[in-house]
């Protein structure tokens, strides 16, 4: 009898404590491999796949063009293969990714972002108004002007007359969306505290695929208002009353570029390493038309094609 | 036969698993059972089937809302054998996730919706997500979203503050509140103080804690004071965590100028919670289990439940109901007996089903 009470009390507790809730299973055709990506990355992803289903009769890839952070929820509830995005995953992401499957989500660099295209995961470009004389600013004037406890002068930077005698305006992206995160990583640390007696922010439009330019054109905008104004944009955003600074930041070959990432189970299926692989080893020239991205350096594609031997 | 189950509990712990009944929780306060006593019981509207799959707060390795989550769907199906249930209670961070992308009905938050999640549910619906508020966070529960307490050193004589005066210190923009505060003396302080700034502490200001007092003291604005100090993970010499609230703490402890946002659950003797008001004119009241369920006390958390309901559309019936289930007598009573939370009271409960109507 007391063999029965521990029995069914031990029962209980484990009841209790049975923790493990399986992964989702892959809600998706069974001969198909699902891309989940942005309206940018689209059409360069779908000549990949073209090419694909021509050298693998049999072998069918559907691109779904549905935003970053969509297309990461679709990776985590496996309603996707392959998570293709402009950008690095935020860490809740891959913490979602994580908590469900158990162990973490494979990270591909697959290509490079442009400088010379808006919306194509671009670095970052400094923008003034055209009628402003300053052509170069460096990365630790960025932080005094967007992030310093002291308001900055023009003339702080170097420019005279007038206008030297003027505040700095500072814009930039929402710090809290996607291409004002990308700033604020790459240019402050992912710092979040700025200094916002003097910042503006600019909201970046809600769109169902992220293929949105909007944003850089409000950015570019305000800046040809303003001549006392400096915006951070992410994209090319340069129109005829506004010019881009030199800085190391805007240098495409510079250190701080967009990467584009594949995110998948470390488990790749075999369409999906072919997928990738194609990716990385296609010629330039098929890219630059009609989605400017940049193939990786030699040295980076080589690595990543080791990695899915 | 006591100690055969610890070691079967210590099993299941190697295992990675942990006996919620054990120690996750404490047992009920008498303010939680008669708040739990006086609400409706749950009544049937109509009869409804389906399948229900939750997304939410939970963790494959820690179990802490598997319990309530399987009392909630056993007894609702004594009412509704026609609902089957699922649980995708792999974490907070995948359950917006999880409801945007259409695997599910009802994401269990563990913490308020974060910005990016909702802009993502915004992007794949077209709408925003609906919120329904089913539970009061706990007083100092681990993992039951414990009140927010601000701190100050033993020897600042600030006795209070109100909602208002929190947002003129934490915040830049002040959306509700008209100015900043950054010395002692704006706060009412004399003689020595007066002149003295004021050095804020917090958790990271884009993470989960401290999203909660922007929603709920900075008027949604994510313009913190640019002089505040955030705390960020370390790891102890021997392996473990330095608690981000036990480190917010200490360091208002060590600075008397200092004021931190943490909970008593990190509380020292050179250290004071100060009691709070949603207004200067209101009651300043200390967190306690009965100011949280009144909502006396301003910073308490609520623990919203999403779903996907399109804007003038009702919600899903079995979902709706399933929902005011948890929101009764007998839902309530599963959620004080069964995790950390606290009950909402009667007038809370019945506001939350509004969208349910």
């Amino acid at each position: 009898m007391a063999k029965v009470k521990l029995g069914l009390a031990a029962a209980a507790l484990l009841a209790c404590t049975a923790a493990t809730v399986p992964p989702p299973a892959r809600d998706l055709p069974a001969n198909a491999l699902v891309i989940a990506t942005t309206g940018q990355l689209a059409p360069v992803l779908r000549k990949v796949a073209a090419d694909l289903e021509h050298r693998r009769p049999g072998v069918r890839v559907l691109v779904e063009p549905v935003g970053s952070d969509v297309a990461m929820s679709d990776l985590f509830t496996h309603r996707a293969d392959l998570a293709i995005i402009g950008r690095a995953a935020f860490d809740p992401e891959l913490k979602a990714f994580q908590w469900i499957f158990q162990h973490p989500a494979a990270a591909w660099p697959v290509l490079e972002g442009s400088s010379s295209a808006a919306g194509h995961s671009a670095a970052v470009r400094v923008l003034v108004n055209a009628a402003n004389p300053i052509r170069e600013i460096s990365v630790r004037q960025l932080d005094l002007i967007f992030r310093g406890g002291k308001p900055i002068y023009w003339r702080d930077l170097g420019v005279a007359g007038a206008l030297g005698e003027r505040s700095i305006h500072p814009i930039m992206p929402d710090t809290e969306q996607g291409s004002g995160r990308f700033i604020r990583q790459a240019l402050f640390g992912d710092a979040t505290l700025f200094a916002w007696s003097r910042v503006k922010e600019i909201a970046e439009p809600i769109h169902r695929d992220g293929s949105d330019d909007r944003l850089n054109k409000r950015l570019a905008a305000a800046v040809a208002r303003d001549p006392q104004a400096i915006a951070l944009a992410s994209g090319a955003a340069a129109g005829t009353r506004t010019v881009p600074l030199e800085c190391p930041v805007c240098d495409p070959s510079g250190v701080i570029q967009r990467t584009v990432y594949a995110y998948s189970d470390p488990r790749l299926r075999p369409d999906a390493n072919a997928f990738l692989r194609l990716l990385v080893t296609e010629t330039e020239d098929r890219l630059i038309d009609p989605a400017p991205y940049r193939q990786l350096p030699p040295q980076a594609a080589a690595e990543l094609l080791k990695r899915l031997r | 036969m006591i100690s055969a189950i610890a070691l079967l509990l210590g099993m299941q712990s190697a295992a990675g698993a942990e006996s919620p009944a054990v120690h996750m929780w404490p047992a009920p306060s008498p303010v939680a059972l008669q708040t739990v006593a006086s609400l409706p019981p749950y009544r049937p509207r109509a009869r409804v089937s389906g399948h229900i799959v939750i997304w939410g707060h939970g963790s494959a390795t820690r179990d802490f809302m598997g319990p309530l989550i399987r009392r909630w769907s056993a007894e609702f199906r004594r009412y509704q054998p026609g609902v089957t249930f699922e649980n995708r209670m792999y974490g907070t961070s995948s359950a917006i996730g999880g409801l945007a992308v259409g695997g599910g009905n009802i994401a269990i938050l563990g913490e308020e919706i974060s910005p990016d999640a909702e802009r993502m549910f915004e992007r794949a619906r077209g709408y925003k997500p609906t919120k329904v508020e089913i539970a009061n966070g706990s007083l100092a529960t681990n993992y039951f979203d414990y009140a927010h307490q601000i701190f100050v050193n033993r020897a600042n004589p600030l006795a209070r503050l109100s909602l208002q005066q929190l947002e003129e210190i934490f915040g830049a923009e002040h959306r509700c509140a008209p100015r900043n505060i950054r010395t002692w003396g704006e706060l009412g302080l004399k003689g020595a103080w007066a002149n003295r700034p004021i050095h804020p502490y917090s958790w990271t200001t884009d993470e989960d804690f401290a999203l909660f007092l922007r929603e709920r003291a900075l008027c949604g604005s994510h313009r913190w004071n640019p002089a505040t100090s955030e705390v960020h993970p370390i790891q102890k010499p021997d392996g473990s965590q330095y608690d981000l609230g036990q480190q917010i703490v200490d360091r208002v402890a060590r600075d008397p100028l200092g004021i931190g946002i943490s909970n008593q659950r990190f509380a020292r003797p050179d250290v004071k919670a100060l009691p709070l008001a949603w207004s200067a004119k209101g009651t300043y009241v200390a967190a306690t289990d009965a100011s949280l369920i009144s909502h006396q006390y301003p910073l308490v958390r609520i623990i919203p439940a999403f779903i996907d309901r399109r804007p003038g559309q009702p919600a899903d019936p079995a979902v709706a109901e399933f929902l005011r289930f948890i929101l009764s007598r007998e839902g309530q009573a599963a959620l004080i007996e069964q995790s950390g939370y606290l009950p909402l009271d009667a007038k809370e409960a019945d506001e939350a089903q509004k969208w349910l109507r």
